[in-house]
């Protein structure tokens, strides 16, 4: 099995499962469910994932444009252009505020589709290139994909190779996301049936 | 008049690029030694007067941010085992200082058996510190570590267990537990 192939056997799956579960199971009004201040919503999880695969992947591995534009801003409805670590507490409730349910799920899908169209175009030997800091700044701080206070992100970037990167925003991160719906779909259900 | 404003103008705001540009540069080597001194001394004060808000430490991709009082406890904690911070290497760039630490102290030597070396990152804000960031163990002997921890705390529970607990036990209190329990295990038998 190739890295592409081995990349999209478990990112199809999550992609496939999240949204399917999400459209079929949960109402908007759940969707946006926060179970306690400090915990992030579903739809927020959803958008935070889908921002760090699209631009993390689209800037450190493909080495183009982020699919996020003025369009799917507007979609979302959502004034950020950063990827949402380290968003305060005001800014969150902010967003559950504002934010446009199907926008966010419709960019989730749109951003999984292009990973697996540029998955299968990837050159893996550009893998094992080290990230230097000048390039981990320029997209971090000079480009904002992360807010003013996420600029802790860039030594955690700095040193690391694209397929640590393409491992960590194609995988790892939306997996550890993912385990964060599974809690909050749990405490839902578990105050529905109480 | 229209000569003499026009004149004004042009001298205020050549005035304001001055400013701007002999705006003094943040020495950050200077803050980095002036925090590992800080955390040597356990100096909260000091501390919260180098960070720009809040305590943030970073370690792979969790950030955990700490306002000052709950930061105090685990300081307090540290201070019992006398840390020390040696700076081994500093590298300076554009926002971040890299540094290569050596941090001893009796905890690190007993579980360790040498100084836990660590490569970290400093970011900067407003000339303050914004977050320390763990980006690799570079000496620690993890396998030693535990192997030592476990061994410890099974000889506690069996030879003292009124000192049982205090490796969870993040308080001075618990530090002091912890000092004892690495005293009495390495005393000696009568």
């Amino acid at each position: 099995m190739n890295i592409p192939n081995f990349m999209m056997v478990r990112h199809q799956q999550l992609h496939t499962e999240v949204l399917a579960n999400l459209k079929n199971t949960l109402s908007e009004e759940q969707l946006k469910f926060r179970p306690l201040e400090g915990m992030q919503p579903i739809i927020w999880l959803v958008w935070h994932m889908a921002r760090v695969e699209d631009m993390g992947l689209s800037r450190f591995i493909w080495r183009t444009h982020q699919l996020y534009d003025a369009s799917w801003r507007a979609r979302m409805n959502l004034q950020i252009d950063h990827y949402g670590t380290s968003m305060r507490e005001e800014e969150v409730a902010n967003f559950v505020k504002t934010v446009e349910v199907d926008g966010v799920l419709a960019y989730q899908t749109a951003v999984g589709q292009r990973t697996k169209e540029m998955l299968e175009k990837l050159d893996v030997d550009t893998l094992d290139e080290v990230l230097s800091e000048e390039e981990v700044l320029r997209v971090v701080r000079d480009e904002g994909m992360a807010s003013e206070d996420a600029q802790w992100v860039s030594p955690h970037y700095i040193g690391k190779t694209r397929g640590w990167m393409l491992c960590h925003m194609g995988l790892t991160h939306n997996f550890r996301h993912f385990g964060q719906i599974a809690l909050v779909r749990k405490i839902i259900k578990l105050r529905e049936n109480t | 008049m229209k000569i003499t404003s026009s004149f004004l103008l042009v001298f205020a705001g050549f005035l304001c690029l001055t400013c701007q540009e002999t705006k003094p540069k943040v020495n950050q080597a200077n803050l980095t030694h002036q925090f590992y001194h800080a955390m040597s001394a356990s100096d909260l004060e000091a501390l919260a007067s180098l960070y720009k808000d809040s305590v943030r430490v970073g370690e792979g991709p969790y950030l955990n941010v700490i306002a000052f009082p709950d930061y105090q406890d685990w300081l307090q904690w540290d201070s019992v085992f006398h840390p020390q911070y040696d700076i081994l290497e500093l590298e300076e760039s554009d926002s971040i200082v890299w540094v290569k630490i050596a941090k001893t102290c009796e905890r690190i030597l007993f579980l360790n058996g040498k100084p836990l070396i660590t490569r970290e990152a400093l970011t900067f804000q407003e000339g303050k510190v914004h977050s320390l960031v763990i980006q690799e163990y570079i000496d620690y002997d993890q396998e030693a570590w535990v192997a030592r921890r476990e061994k410890l705390v099974a000889w506690v529970a069996k030879n003292h267990p009124e000192l049982d607990g205090f490796i969870h036990d993040q308080t001075r209190q618990g530090a002091l537990n912890y000092l004892k329990a690495i005293e009495l295990y390495q005393a000696p038998d009568e």
